[in-house]
């Protein structure tokens, strides 16, 4: 046996003491954070100035739009006929002691054409990468986090791509992307060169999905952020005492999330707008691409729905996110479903990674080389592991 | 006309599985007579004693859910494939002959299974030697396979229908004759 459970018994005890006093501490918080929604409610041009200020980006602070702070919108009615594409992927990860360095990116997307009767539409674009200039950028091996942003940057390639591919002139379209529509570049163990590009071709897709009249939106599952507890935290000090805070750990506001602190709202409601608080945020900016946030509550959840600013700006486009997301968690315990099929449709299961890896072993063989091993290591660890399973 | 039904996903001398994209209102039907081409020229007849649709945690899930829209129900059904059909041998064809047995060998994974035309059928139920085949197969619903068979037989004979139903029930009488429940029950099946 390698974990030893008498070992972690104790710390598995004390974890639940700590996580009771963590939620203890959001429940005492949260009145306190929510009375100050309430009071900052219309105080929409003073917190703007909060989330501009110095502390207030130290902070991250969310920068509310021109609704009240503590509104819920209930959910609009749903265009008879609407279509909603969602695109997700899965990757196996460069492996230096599997049987061959190489590393695949599988996208899966779905067209589901609400209103038409018809079986949605289902793609998928698997990509094998195996060249040199591939696996060692900048002369390296390429990291994880590579992988993964190529990954996300394929998901957005083909969101667009399947998105404008039907008709402008037809129902409204909506583009929905599993998690943030903001790209965490800079704080992962990429090569500038990768970002800068990356970013740029994101910001493309954005482009052409503006351009091309649809609306696109990210879906943000059990968000963790506190950006708007942040703002508010900072806006009831006084502006001397807010210049030296450099975030809510030190405070008794750390605890309660954006996500608690949305908790009034019933099924279907969705909270007032807000422009996320993060720097990764000025790239899009820049590009009119500035992303905003509502909580919605999914019936089942609170989730957090990202829009860049021109979908905002458009009340059509905004209300066709908020009943068409809503809609779809209803038939789907709180989580689209159009997300639920992408992620099957992309995801590449063990047996599946098993089989490629025999294709490739075959397509070796074929070419003269001999039959390619895992690495000792890793054909030891196979050994031990299986004995201790039998 | 021929239609396709599926392709084989598993096999054996007595039994294969077939896989298929979508259920037609005809294809596959329970009791049909389909063939698949076999090793050389060979042709295995069968007859089709299930069609299953496997269920997931997924689909329980959405069953439940009311005012599902037909977007989803459909999307439901086309994830769900292959939808698996069980095909119960009961012959095979070589050099223009056809045998009431087991083939030598099983058909391969992927070989593509037909429905057999209203004259192959009448053809291949002339003789009543596959009977044996279906009924001693206790884990299966033998008698609604063999009844419901022996009723699309009849109907392709138009009115020759009748007479041939007479003639399998004597059939029968004489093969469960030491069995007369399960025989009454076979006759009900088939009475015109």
């Amino acid at each position: 046996m390698a974990l030893e459970f008498g070992k972690v018994v104790a710390q598995v005890e004390e974890m639940g003491q700590v996580l009771a006093a963590r939620a203890g501490r959001q429940r005492r918080a949260l009145p306190a954070a929510r009375a100050l929604l309430h009071q900052f409610a219309g105080s929409q041009a003073e917190l703007r100035e909060v989330a501009e200020s110095e502390p207030g980006k130290r902070c991250r602070c969310a920068s509310p739009d021109d609704e009240l702070l503590d509104a819920a919108f209930p959910t609009p009615s749903l265009a008879e006929c609407i279509t909603l594409v969602a695109v997700d992927g899965s990757q196996i990860y460069p492996d230096r002691h599997g049987l061959a360095f190489y590393y695949v990116i599988n996208v899966g997307g779905i067209i589901f054409r609400c209103g038409s009767g018809q079986a949605p539409a289902v793609r998928t674009q698997p990509q094998l990468y195996y060249s040199e200039e591939q696996l060692y950028p900048n002369g390296y091996p390429i990291s994880s986090d590579l992988v993964s942003a190529e990954r996300d940057l394929a998901e957005m390639r083909m969101l667009a791509e399947m998105t404008l591919s039907e008709p402008s002139g037809g129902p409204p379209r909506v583009a929905l992307a599993d998690g943030s529509l903001l790209r965490w570049l800079r704080r992962a163990a990429i090569p500038e060169p990768h970002q800068v590009r990356i970013l740029a071709a994101h910001l493309e897709c954005l482009d052409q999905l503006r351009a091309g009249g649809a609306a696109v939106a990210g879906f943000v599952s059990r968000p963790q952020s506190a950006e708007v507890v942040a703002l508010l935290y900072l806006a009831q000090l006084e502006p001397d005492v807010r210049e030296s805070v450099n975030g809510l750990a030190e405070t008794e506001y750390r605890g309660p999330t954006d996500r608690a602190l949305f908790g009034f709202l019933k099924p279907g409601e969705r909270s007032a707008l807000f422009t996320r608080g993060t720097g990764e945020n000025q790239d899009f900016r820049a590009r009119g691409h500035a992303i905003h946030s509502f909580y919605l509550n999914t019936g089942a959840d609170l989730a957090r729905v990202e829009l860049p600013e021109w979908v905002v700006r458009s009340p059509d486009r905004l209300d066709w996110v908020h009943a068409a997301v809503y809609e779809q968690c209803r038939f789907n315990n709180g989580y689209p479903y159009v997300l639920t099929r992408a992620d099957e449709t992309a995801v590449i299961l063990g047996e599946e990674r098993e089989a490629l890896e025999q294709m490739i072993v075959g397509a070796m063989i074929r070419q003269g080389l001999l039959p390619p091993e895992p690495s000792r290591k890793a054909q030891q660890k196979q050994v031990a592991r299986s004995r201790k399973r039998g | 006309m021929q239609l396709q039904v599926g392709r084989i996903i598993r096999s054996s001398t007595t039994r294969f599985a077939v896989g298929c994209q979508v259920l037609q209102p005809n294809v596959p039907v329970f009791g049909s007579l389909v063939k698949v081409r076999a090793l050389g020229d060979d042709e295995i007849y069968g007859l089709i004693y299930d069609v299953r649709m496997e269920d997931d945690p997924f689909v329980r899930q959405m069953a439940t859910q009311e005012d599902l829209g037909p977007e989803y129900v459909a999307d439901m059904r086309s994830r769900q494939v292959p939808i698996e059909v069980g095909v119960l041998v009961v012959g095979f064809r070589r050099a223009g002959l056809t045998y009431h047995h087991l083939p030598p060998q099983p058909p391969l994974s992927l070989d593509v299974i037909y429905t057999c035309l209203p004259d192959e059928l009448v053809a291949f139920t002339g003789r009543f030697d596959y009977f044996r085949l279906v009924l001693d197969n206790r884990d299966l619903p033998a008698d609604e396979l063999l009844a419901a068979n022996l009723r699309y037989a009849a109907e392709a004979r138009g009115d020759a229908g009748q007479p041939f139903l007479v003639e399998a029930g004597r059939e029968l009488a004489r093969l469960l004759a030491m069995d007369l429940p399960r025989l009454d029950g076979l006759l009900r099946r088939i009475r015109p």
